[in-house]
């Protein structure tokens, strides 16, 4: 095949391996939506599985189409032109299928339809069994987005709609409270930290003059506080996603969520999405020492915090999410310090075993209370120095991060109350909209 | 898409939101209110199509008179707030030659229009009415924004006061997501989720006077369908079970699965969902803030973040929760049609918003209406 012909294949196979899954869950939701019969569960599923295995086969001949198996590979960056273009204002519809996007997009392709398969049992006859897998579908398509994002503004889509996908998932047995508050805890750490990524997005447009991710290579000219600036706004981007100190509270309580999906998206993609993130801005991570430094240090600390907790935490998923933690912060503290490649060696491995242990989970659980092994015999486990207790009750604690966190927000919501009294206030004035619950 | 057919798009859009109130009201519709309607859009039409500043104007005063008129018969709107936007209406269309005054009238038309801060106790009039009424008092903005972008944004002054305007629709954008995130009735929250609009929309028209005409026109379109759609979903779970307080979780989403997943993709849509016009509208906003005031976009960014966490925990108090004991039906057959046709606007001009922004700018520019 000539290049021109791979260059054509892969135009076209890469926006239908991405937007097939969240177009498999359009369909499932307009047929409950517009007819008054719900449809078989089987019918969901086979919708869903068949659109997430084209997408897995279509990954897997770009990334054989990229070794130049077929001749010579084709062109890593594919333009579409423009989503929006106007005056000097441009959204660019461009796609970048290069090593670290292809490893990304097969991952994310291979573990979605892993979790999807697995799901089709495990959720068999639950309520919500639709909800899980439309809302599955938008996920695969956001994380494919993140994967093969050629524009930081595509890239950005795919970020929010895994961070919906997994509000909705943590909420998913709403049934009770405490999922649903875990959901709203995530989604706001999730939606503020993002702050973080539009903010640099701007700025990346405004002092590179585009937001593609070829374009980040020019940050190395930028001056040290601008590369620094946007630097540290993606890097809370990032600490919020990767659930990185001080927002790591959130994942803990993420596991509220079913287990199929606590595997996709806390053991394989979703915690490192923030990681590759780091990986498409690795320009610009070079570009300023403190940016390095300040990666390197959220990342190890929350290693080791995660590291003292998972020790401590007496409940199976809690403890797994913990040790997740761990590497996860090593990892940023690689690619911080420059390590990339193997970054995402580290990544794919990690997110292969983590995924593997989550589904494992219940049933280690259900071995180790019928055969009753247990890792750590509970008398070795007893903390016995005075240091070894502090530290044993601040890692059972969670080193009290939640609480530390509401009460800088208290002030907030008093504020926040303050500002809706005077508001009723001036509406009684002028005679309109009385509350009259308040 | 060619720029001529700028106005149809516009026109279509229009009459979307003038007759999905009609055809999702709960109550019998009488043939005054067809009526109406119908008249509503041949007055948007003619505003949409016509050369000068003081008729489209005028044409909207009409409208605003008509359901001024009818408002307790005909239209779900109470008098007060069609008297004021009527005032400003009259004055936008009187004071074509006063650029100043022509720019105040026509923002605070909008102002009125769109329920931003602080004139938000009028739209707080009409959501005490019904929800739905708001759906239809919002539609209007699309007509007046249109006006205002070919009549008013070229003009000098509003090119001096981009950034008054910018900075002044942000702080107008932050207060109701404040207060979203308190509230304790789901009338409340609809209130200040329009008003946070209301502010976004303030601070576009302001970009406008330095030729972000899109920005404009896009957050115009995404509060007209993504609020429109809300509104309409508001209605439709009070109609089915009363006033509903934000306390604890109502878990209606048992009995109204259809309904609950209207209602949050509609709200999601204007929060800037991925994939929808609401994406699109804030990611163009924000650009086009940062060039007139980089607080101003922060300001706009934290807006939309306290925004969604308020939507999504106004969301779970609804619907999430243990089953509730109700007999409330889920969305019937015309509204399921209003809302898949709705969200598929959004989806269709978040997918593809060069259909709409790029033959805007040539359409603008043929029209004469080149900013200042």
């Amino acid at each position: 095949m000539t290049h021109t012909d791979l260059d054509a294949i892969q135009r076209i196979a890469l926006p239908v391996l991405i937007l097939l899954p969240i177009a498999a869950s359009v369909v499932v939701g307009l047929l409950i939506m517009a007819s008054s019969r719900y449809p078989s569960e089987r019918t969901a599923t086979r919708i869903l599985e068949i659109a997430l295995t084209i997408s897995l086969v279509l990954s897997a001949l770009v990334a054989i189409g990229a070794t130049g198996v077929f001749g010579t590979a084709p062109s890593a960056l594919v333009d579409y032109g423009a989503l929006l273009e106007i005056g000097t204002y441009r959204i660019p519809a461009v796609l970048l299928a290069d090593s670290k996007g292809i490893v990304f997009s097969l991952l994310c392709a291979f573990l979605t339809l892993l979790v999807a398969r697995f799901s089709r049992t495990y959720m068999h006859r639950e309520a919500g069994y639709f909800r899980f897998f439309i809302v599955l579908g938008g996920f695969a398509t956001g994380a494919q987005l993140v994967a093969l994002a050629g524009a930081l503004d595509i890239f950005f889509a795919g970020w929010e709609l895994i961070g919906i996908g997994s509000a909705l998932f943590i909420g998913f047995f709403h049934e009770r409270a405490e999922p649903v508050r875990s959901s709203l805890r995530a989604f706001a750490t999730y939606r503020l930290c993002d702050a973080g990524f539009l903010m640099a997005m701007v700025c990346v447009h405004e002092v590179l003059g585009s937001t593609t991710i070829n374009a980040l290579d020019g940050s190395i000219d930028l001056p040290l506080w601008e590369s620094t600036t946007i630097g540290l706004l993606f890097l809370l981007s990032v600490m919020g996603k990767s659930a990185q100190l001080p927002f790591s509270g959130w994942l803990p309580r993420a596991m509220e969520g079913p287990t199929p999906t606590s595997a996709l998206f806390y053991g394989g993609i979703s915690l490192h999405a923030g990681l590759f993130l780091m990986l498409r801005i690795s320009p610009i991570i070079s570009a300023s020492p403190v940016v390095q430094v300040v990666g390197a240090v959220v990342g190890i600390s929350t290693a080791i915090y995660a590291a003292a907790v998972a020790r401590t935490d007496p409940d199976a998923k809690g403890a797994l999410a913990h040790a997740t933690l761990c590497q996860v912060g090593l990892i940023l503290a690689e690619i911080s310090l420059g390590f990339t490649t193997l970054a995402l060696v580290h990544i794919s491995g990690h997110a292969l075993l983590r995924v593997w242990q989550y589904l494992r989970a219940p049933n280690a659980i259900h071995d180790a209370h019928r055969i009753g092994v247990h890792a750590v015999p509970v008398e070795d486990a007893q903390p016995q120095s005075v240091l070894e207790r502090r530290v044993y009750a601040a890692a059972l604690h969670r080193l009290r991060l939640d609480d530390r966190i509401d009460s800088i927000l208290d002030p907030f919501m008093v504020l926040a109350r303050a500002l809706d009294r005077f508001d009723q206030r001036m509406r009684t004035l002028f005679g309109g909209g009385k509350d009259v619950d308040s | 898409m060619t720029p001529e057919s700028v106005p149809y798009i516009v026109a279509t859009l229009a009459a979307g939101g003038i007759f999905a109130p009609v055809i999702v009201s709960s109550r019998p519709v009488g043939l005054l209110r067809i009526i109406l309607a119908a008249v509503a859009l041949a007055l948007s039409t003619a505003s949409i199509f016509c050369s000068t500043g003081p008729f489209a104007f005028g044409l909207i005063a009409i409208l605003l008179v008509l359901r001024g008129l009818f408002a307790n018969q005909g239209t779900d709107l109470p008098k007060l707030p069609c008297i004021v936007s009527t005032l400003f209406a009259v004055a936008a269309a009187l004071t074509g030659e006063w650029h100043v005054l022509n720019l105040i009238a026509a923002v605070l038309l909008l102002a009125t229009l769109s329920g931003a801060w602080p004139l938000h106790w009028l739209a707080a009039r009409v959501i005490d009415r019904s929800p739905l009424a708001m759906a239809e008092q919002i539609s209007t903005c699309i007509v007046a924004t249109f006006a205002y972008l070919r009549f008013v944004a070229p003009t000098e002054f509003a090119f001096d006061a981009a950034s008054t305007l910018v900075r002044l629709g942000a702080v107008l954008a932050l207060l109701p997501a404040i207060t979203a995130l308190v509230q304790v009735n789901l009338r409340g929250f609809y209130r200040c989720v329009v008003a946070m609009h209301g502010g976004m929309l303030i601070a576009a028209l302001g970009a406008a006077g330095h030729g972000h005409s899109a920005a404009a026109l896009l957050v115009t379109v995404t509060l007209a369908l993504a609020m429109g759609g809300l509104g309409a979903m508001v209605a439709a779970v009070e109609d089915r079970c009363g006033r509903v307080l934000l306390k604890d979780q109502g878990g209606r989403i048992w009995g109204m699965p259809r309904l609950a997943a209207a209602f949050l993709l509609f709200a999601a849509s204007g929060v800037g969902m991925p994939g929808t016009a609401g994406f699109i509208a804030d990611d163009l906003l924000l650009h086009a803030l940062w060039e007139e005031s980089v607080v101003g976009s922060l300001i706009m960014i934290v807006a939309a973040a306290l925004l969604a966490v308020a939507s999504l925990a106004a969301f779970a108090k609804i619907f999430l929760g243990p089953p509730a004991t109700s007999l409330a039906g889920d969305l019937r057959q015309p509204e399921r049609y209003v809302v898949i046709a709705t969200l598929g606007l959004l989806v269709l001009i978040g997918m593809a918003p060069w259909l709409l922004a790029n033959p805007l700018a040539e359409y603008l520019r043929g029209f004469g209406a080149v900013p200042h």
